[in-house]
């Protein structure tokens, strides 16, 4: 597991990928080959839109920061 | 030239202990003293030491001090210097096999990890319930909402002549309820309550093993196992949560067997057969009435047929019985097909709900089970954890 606090928030990514923001499910998962890249946690699909973002602005992205 | 010989081997070698010592061996080897140094000694001569010049005496006995205590010096530097290679050697040897010594532990961290993000897998449980409950809203308002979209169509049948006498004949031979549930529910009800069920257990499957991949990840995190030595116990958690599953899964083949042998729409049919029969009871015995009134009407016209009275009175008769049901159907519809209708969504609604609570219910606490006892026996399972150890202390060394 990868701990973060970013911007006073703990962030967490788990060794399956699933991000936590203050212990709450974000259901995005960072891929395990990219840390840039991100998939749904129910679909599995790709979120095109974060491509290349770092965790932090990936979150600030969805609203979880 | 020796002197130049012994000059540039003095430079190169920077006045080091060896250097001296090779100077020194030269001065032996080419009998310096004798030939260059002081040429005036010679073996040929046999000069006494007494002959030398108070000068020469002193000069060779300074000379022979120095070199016996150079040599002395060599000597202990010497021995000190093979002793703190060695011990340098020993050292080092000790500190490589301290760093690599690894050693097994049985741990409880698994547990601990577990304990410790309770709120992470808390908030897991909770997003993959509401997740499957949205599911299964969605998936059983879609086979309801083809039952809904044909109650019109149903009741227009109901409200007619030719549907009252058909669901008076199937009521007479006790089909009454084939006869609904054809109209009302369609002939794929059952097929889609399958595919229903279907895609909320496989929705179920995804998120469970969602869950069980989470909790897995939170248990082994920076816990270093050594996958030969843990096959055995590994394997072994991994069957007792998989049977766990199974377990649980069998109770959603039990439910929707369940559901499927209820057959909803038996359920929906015997009430609405009740009550269609009832209607039919009501309009049966307003019939009665209304039709002795229309035959008393129609023997009175009958008066009219002349000769021809064979082939009118019958005529007559059926057209006024059935004159009569039209008036009464269309007059039933009038004042009962909305409140009838209005039942009828009452009751499919509760059906409806009834199906969603029970595999919310059943649904929800299956994953909780499977879950807790995911939880409780990745807890209780104890792993060789490799650790390296300090062979010194017999500490652990944090790397």
């Amino acid at each position: 597991m990868q701990q973060y606090s970013i911007r006073g928030k703990s962030v967490k990514v788990f060794g399956d990928g699933q991000i936590f923001v203050n212990g709450n499910k974000t259901g995005m998962k960072q891929w395990s080959s990219s840390s840039t890249r991100y998939s749904n946690g129910n679909s599995g699909s790709e979120l095109k839109d974060l491509q290349g973002l770092d965790i932090e602005a990936a979150l600030m992205r969805k609203g979880w920061l | 030239m020796m002197s130049a010989m012994t000059n540039s081997g003095l430079k190169s070698m920077k006045y080091t202990w060896e250097a001296r010592a090779y100077a020194f061996s030269l001065f032996n080897k080419e009998n310096l003293f004798r030939g260059k140094i002081s040429p005036k000694i010679d073996a040929k001569e046999n000069l006494s030491i007494k002959s030398l010049s108070k000068f020469e005496k002193y000069f060779w006995i300074t000379i022979a001090i120095l070199a016996l205590i150079f040599l002395t010096l060599f000597f202990i530097a010497h021995l000190n210097n093979k002793q703190m290679v060695q011990e340098e050697k020993v050292n080092q040897s000790k500190t490589v096999v301290d760093q690599y010594i690894d050693k097994y532990f049985a741990t409880d961290r698994l547990k601990t990890n577990l304990e410790s993000h309770q709120k992470e897998i808390e908030a897991d449980f909770k997003e993959e319930i509401m997740a499957l409950s949205d599911t299964i809203d969605r998936e059983i308002e879609h086979v309801f909402s083809s039952v809904e979209y044909r109650i019109d169509s149903y009741l227009d049948y109901h409200y007619s002549v030719v549907g009252e006498y058909s669901e008076m004949y199937a009521m007479a031979s006790n089909k009454i309820s084939n006869v609904i549930e054809k109209r009302l529910m369609g002939s794929d009800f059952s097929n889609n309550l399958q595919s229903a069920s279907d895609t909320v257990y496989n929705q179920y499957n995804n998120r469970i093993k969602e869950h069980l991949a989470l909790l897995s990840a939170i248990a082994y995190d920076g816990v270093e196992i050594d996958l030969d030595i843990n096959r055995e116990t590994l394997e072994q958690l991994q069957t007792e949560i998989v049977k766990n599953q199974m377990l649980q899964e069998g109770k959603f083949s039990l439910l929707i067997s369940a559901m499927i042998a209820k057959k909803i729409s038996v359920v929906i049919v015997a009430k609405l057969a009740s009550k269609a029969g009832a209607k039919l009871a009501a309009k049966g015995a307003v019939k009665v009435g209304s039709k002795m009134a229309t035959a008393t009407g129609a023997g009175l016209a009958g008066l009219v047929c002349g000769p021809g009275v064979v082939v009118c009175a019958p005529v007559l008769a059926v057209a006024a019985w059935f004159a009569t049901d039209a008036v009464i159907v269309t007059a039933d519809e009038h004042f009962n097909r909305d409140s009838f209708k209005m039942d009828i969504l009452e009751m499919l609604e509760k059906q409806k709900s009834s199906i969603k609570r029970e595999l919310k219910a059943t649904y929800s606490q299956s994953f909780e089970t499977v879950s807790q006892s995911s939880q409780a026996k990745i807890a209780m399972t104890s792993v060789q954890e490799k650790r390296r150890v300090n062979i010194a202390t017999d500490r652990e060394v944090i790397d």
